[in-house]
């Protein structure tokens, strides 16, 4: 499962060009660990797409290093969802925030927060009931793809937007 | 209701190619692992005591890199000090002699130094109370005789315990154990991470957060008594609480505004003051070792970077200046500043000195979560090994590193603490 995520992410995943680190070679963890997936150098640097227009469906929106700030490309899905939940009040989402699973652990936490702030600030921008919004910070603790690397990284630099009531 | 472990450790040494490994039995939870010694070690006779109590002065002595222990052979074991073939020792090369003798429960511990000047007694002191702890006293004893520091085997590791498996939710264990492993203890069990558990100065209460029922908890823990305390709730992310002003207060990390800020607590009271604001995420507060003030990590300069707040003023003085991020630093008391610090795409620990120039301690593999022990010579922190995140020690000098990997799971978020 965690493979088909993982490369569904490579198809999926803002490209790093706009990423303020300087690329470089990806490092290996040198002990044939079998739970992280590194990817080849050969993979990096895939065609990218913004998060589909997918209203009231799960989603992952994706931050560049040390940012809180959301990709213009995900405006319009987020635009999607905002309609969506204003459509159907009874529903709700819970934002998980993640960031790579390097440096401080509670720079992370708060790093992750903030960017699930953003996002909640972004659906109530477009009306959205804040009662409607659950966040939630992990940080580190659930990289989508474990290894190491600035394509790693990014992949794992995300809010999940996950509905928990649709009714 | 915690579940407590009362396994008895047996200690075997062994040499493997570079690396020194010394394990408990295979019921241990942490295992010791030597790294790098110091160059010059302290050549201490051994003569064993009590069963379990020599195998723990020989684990905590081995393992603090200091010592070359030289075990009596069984021929050798003798109950009185007079006994001894003092002569016979120091042709082995023997500077110190170990020695105790009593019974269960009480001990009298003698270190002797040889010297062609004739034996001379360092300590000659007794030593009472449950077996890991009076074997902790003694091998704290040798070591602070041998280095001038103090000893740290009776302090105590906080951390939170990993268990991920693909396809499975992760599972996160608070834990805490003696510095060299034993008498590991779990408190708590969630699917939800556990952050940032911190020891209170005197080593008997741990600070934390939880994420339960969609709250975050800020729950004091007294290992004494086993009783939890919840001391704030909030949907906002709480974070990375510490003691300060002799344990009374808590600085601890609140994205009450939506932004993470510190705030300071009154443990009595709980009541709760704001103690920094704006823009910028403000956490990671660490003490400053033999002061009431603490550290934290701010990216109010556009990146983390290590920040000092001065309680009695709210004055802010940034203490890190070189590289893209650094974070989580403990101050000393010489002005040394021992911090997480990026170098290229991994991290280490680093140490900049009072004039601002820094070193790398150590960079391993995905290090993080440094914290210095209160004895000043002993940097905690995490790094990959093995295929797994396990406990790591260098000493300040960089004469010493040791481990102590898990039988299972991830080692997060370690401190140290009395």
């Amino acid at each position: 499962m965690m493979l088909a995520r993982f490369l569904l992410l490579l198809g999926t995943a803002a490209l790093l060009s706009s990423c303020a680190e300087v690329s470089a070679p990806l490092l290996s963890t040198g002990n044939n660990d079998q739970l992280y997936q590194v990817i080849p150098q050969s993979d990096q640097g895939q065609a990218i797409t913004e998060a589909d227009i997918a209203p009231g469906q799960d989603q992952s929106y994706f931050f560049d290093y040390n940012s809180a700030k959301i990709r213009k490309v995900d405006l319009p899905a987020l635009q999607a969802q905002a309609n969506y939940l204003l459509t159907h009040p009874e529903a709700t989402v819970l934002l998980i925030g993640h960031t790579s699973a390097q440096g401080s652990h509670a720079y992370a936490n708060a790093l992750a927060w903030q960017r699930t702030m953003v996002v909640a600030e972004q659906l109530e921008q477009q009306g959205v009931n804040a009662a409607q919004i659950h966040q939630v910070s992990y940080g580190m603790e659930q990289p989508n793809v474990l290894g190491f690397g600035p394509h790693v990284d990014q992949l794992n630099q995300r809010v999940e937007l996950r509905y928990e009531n649709k009714n | 209701m915690p579940m407590i472990n009362n396994v008895k450790r047996v200690i075997a040494a062994s040499m493997t190619m570079a690396l020194l490994s010394f394990s408990a039995n295979a019921m241990a939870d942490l295992t010791p692992q030597l790294v790098k010694g110091a160059a010059h070690l302290a050549k201490v006779g051994f003569v064993p005591f009590d069963d379990e109590a020599s195998q723990i002065v020989e684990r905590d002595l081995t393992m603090s890199g200091r010592v070359d222990l030289v075990p009596a052979a069984a021929s050798q074991s003798v109950d009185d000090v007079a006994q001894l073939d003092l002569k016979k020792w120091q042709q082995q090369g023997v500077q110190y002699l170990l020695f105790a003798s009593g019974s269960q429960g009480d001990y009298q511990a003698q270190l002797i130094e040889l010297s062609n000047k004739g034996p001379s007694v360092v300590f000659n002191q007794s030593f009472s109370g449950s077996t890991t702890h009076l074997a902790h006293q003694i091998a704290n004893r040798v070591y602070q005789a041998l280095t001038q520091h103090p000893g740290y085997f009776n302090d105590k590791v906080v951390f939170v315990s990993a268990v991920r498996s693909v396809g499975e939710a992760p599972s996160f264990t608070l834990k805490t154990a003696d510095m060299d492993g034993l008498n590991e203890q779990s408190w708590l069990q969630s699917n939800f991470p556990i952050l940032s558990p911190s020891l209170s100065g005197n080593g008997d209460k741990v600070v934390y957060v939880r994420f339960y029922q969609g709250q975050y908890q800020l729950c004091l823990l007294n290992l004494v008594n086993q009783q939890t305390k919840m001391l704030l709730q909030s949907a906002q992310l709480l974070d990375a609480p510490i003691f300060v002003a002799d344990n009374k207060k808590l600085v601890f990390a609140w994205a009450k505004t939506g932004i993470t800020h510190l705030y300071l607590m009154n443990v009595a009271t709980k009541a709760v003051t704001p103690l920094t604001k704006g823009w910028s995420i403000d956490t990671a507060p660490r003490p400053i070792l033999g002061d009431n003030g603490f550290t934290f990590t701010s990216n109010r300069g556009g990146s983390p970077q290590v920040y000092r707040y001065q309680l009695a003023s709210g004055d802010i003085q940034r203490l890190s200046f070189s590289g893209h991020y650094n974070a989580e630093g403990t101050l000393m008391t010489n002005q040394q500043l021992v911090m997480l610090a990026q170098h290229w795409r991994s991290f280490g620990v680093a140490v900049q000195s009072a004039d601002n120039s820094v070193k790398t301690l150590d960079q391993s593999l995905n290090v993080q979560s440094p914290s210095v022990l209160p004895q000043g010579q002993l940097v905690l922190y995490k790094e990959r090994y093995a295929n797994r995140d396990v406990l790591a020690a260098t000493s300040l000098d960089g004469a010493v590193k040791w481990r102590l990997i898990p039988d299972q799971g991830d080692v997060e978020q370690p401190r140290g603490g009395v």
